[in-house]
């Protein structure tokens, strides 16, 4: 039985090896971020905890990534090669929002589906310009779906994306 | 744990329990079917690794255990998902019997919600067993619920990257509901896993997890314990933590 058990192991390895299992983004050290990037965290966030560099490519542009925990709060900042800011991203409450931007989000939900639930909300400026990421639970005659939708400060739709729903990981 | 602590606490111990120390390799791969469907392919095999003699009798080192898990997993948000399985089990209570086959099928619903930097997670599970009687031939059927609670975060920053470690621990309580016709159930709280391990993220090899489970199961109406102290080392792919997503411009 414990041969079956390692021919097994071993056909699945293979098989997961060959199969590529990748991610899209590298994962640095901090000497290796550009020194303009290095100063501007310390001067910006000087109490952040649990830092975290990347760097990833995006057809042409190259990103520095940085993730950090600052008064408890999660934040993703987003550097050009040339260590210039590109984008902050940090969780806000939907309440946050300027209210003519809330009711104008809501007008869209509410005509596009028989039900909606806003889960997440996250500010997020690319190019230093106030955008707003929603995640949204959406109910209407093609079923439930999870989208992802990009609002602009005034609450204009720009863009959405259903997202992919991973399984919960559990063992056994 | 503290379902552990308390079986181990009452008078369960007094009496005249089963102890083995082992390994056990588990492997499970997680893929995507269609935009909500997913399956699970999980392998263990317990390993009594340590010859012993327990009051007089013999119980030299040998396999105990063989389950082969496939399972379809309907994700029905990120928080929430639905799983069936039909479930293949080649087991035995100690090295001195022989094994039983048997047959499972089992409904489960599987709840996730962040704590901390964690992820926390609630699992119950129906099964029916059916547990082949050699002298009859019958597969008389038996019912089970599970409800296990786990917790897992990544150890180094928000999210697990290649190259980093994450804590995972959970402790699963075993409820016997039904026994065949003619049999006598052992115990209600029939059986506990509780277990503790440190995961490493590979690049290209999915996850490799090591950490002591501890099983106890009453193993019969006097109440004596079979008590597995082992150690399980797992192969887990697509075992996903949050990843981060670039956001459009």
């Amino acid at each position: 039985m414990i041969k079956y058990f390692l021919l097994l192991l071993v056909s699945a390895s293979l098989i997961i090896y060959l199969g590529g299992f990748s991610f899209g983004e590298k994962k640095i050290k901090k000497e290796h971020v550009p020194e303009k990037i290095r100063l501007y965290l310390q001067r910006e966030y000087k109490d952040a905890k649990k830092i975290k560099y990347y760097i990833e490519s995006d057809e042409d542009t190259t990103f520095y990534e940085v993730e950090l925990i600052q008064n408890k709060e999660k934040i993703s900042l987003s550097f050009l090669k040339d260590g210039t800011l590109y984008e902050i991203e940090k969780k806000i409450q939907f309440k946050d929002l300027p209210l003519p931007t809330q009711s104008n989000i809501e007008t869209y939900l509410s005509k596009s589906y028989s039900k909606y639930n806003i889960t997440d909300v996250q500010f997020v400026n690319p190019h230093l310009k106030t955008e707003y990421e929603l995640n949204v639970k959406t109910k209407s005659e093609s079923g439930t779906k999870f989208y992802e939708m990009f609002f602009n400060a005034e609450g204009q739709l720009l863009h959405a994306e259903e997202k992919t729903i991973n399984p919960i990981p559990t063992l056994f | 744990m503290i379902l552990v602590c308390i079986m181990v606490t009452s008078g369960y111990v007094a009496a005249q329990n089963l102890e083995y120390c082992g390994i056990i390799p588990t492997l499970s791969q997680t893929g995507r079917i269609s935009q909500r469907l997913n399956y699970n392919f999980f392998l263990s095999e317990t390993l009594d690794l340590a010859d012993r003699v327990i009051d007089g009798t013999y119980y030299p080192s040998k396999p105990l255990q063989l389950y082969i898990q496939p399972s379809i997993i309907y994700a029905y948000s990120p928080n929430l998902n639905f799983t069936a399985s039909l479930t293949y089990n080649y087991q035995r209570s100690n090295p001195n019997v022989p094994y039983f086959k048997e047959w499972r099928t089992w409904e489960q619903v599987l709840y996730s919600h962040a704590l901390s930097h964690g992820r926390m997670t609630h699992r119950l599970r129906y099964e029916q067993r059916f547990i082949k009687n050699e002298k009859t031939g019958e597969w008389p059927m038996t019912t089970r619920l599970r409800y296990q609670l786990g917790f897992n975060i990544p150890l180094q920053g928000l999210t697990l990257d290649a190259g980093e470690f994450y804590f995972n621990c959970y402790d699963e309580a075993y409820f016997t509901l039904t026994v065949p016709p003619g049999t006598v159930r052992s115990a209600l709280y029939s059986e506990n896993w509780a277990y503790a391990g440190i995961g490493y993220q590979t690049k290209n090899i999915g996850r490799i997890e090591v950490g002591p489970l501890l099983q106890f199961n009453v193993r019969d109406i006097e109440q004596d314990l079979r008590n597995l102290y082992l150690l399980q080392v797992a192969w887990i792919t697509n075992f996903n933590f949050p990843v981060k997503q670039k956001t459009g411009s």
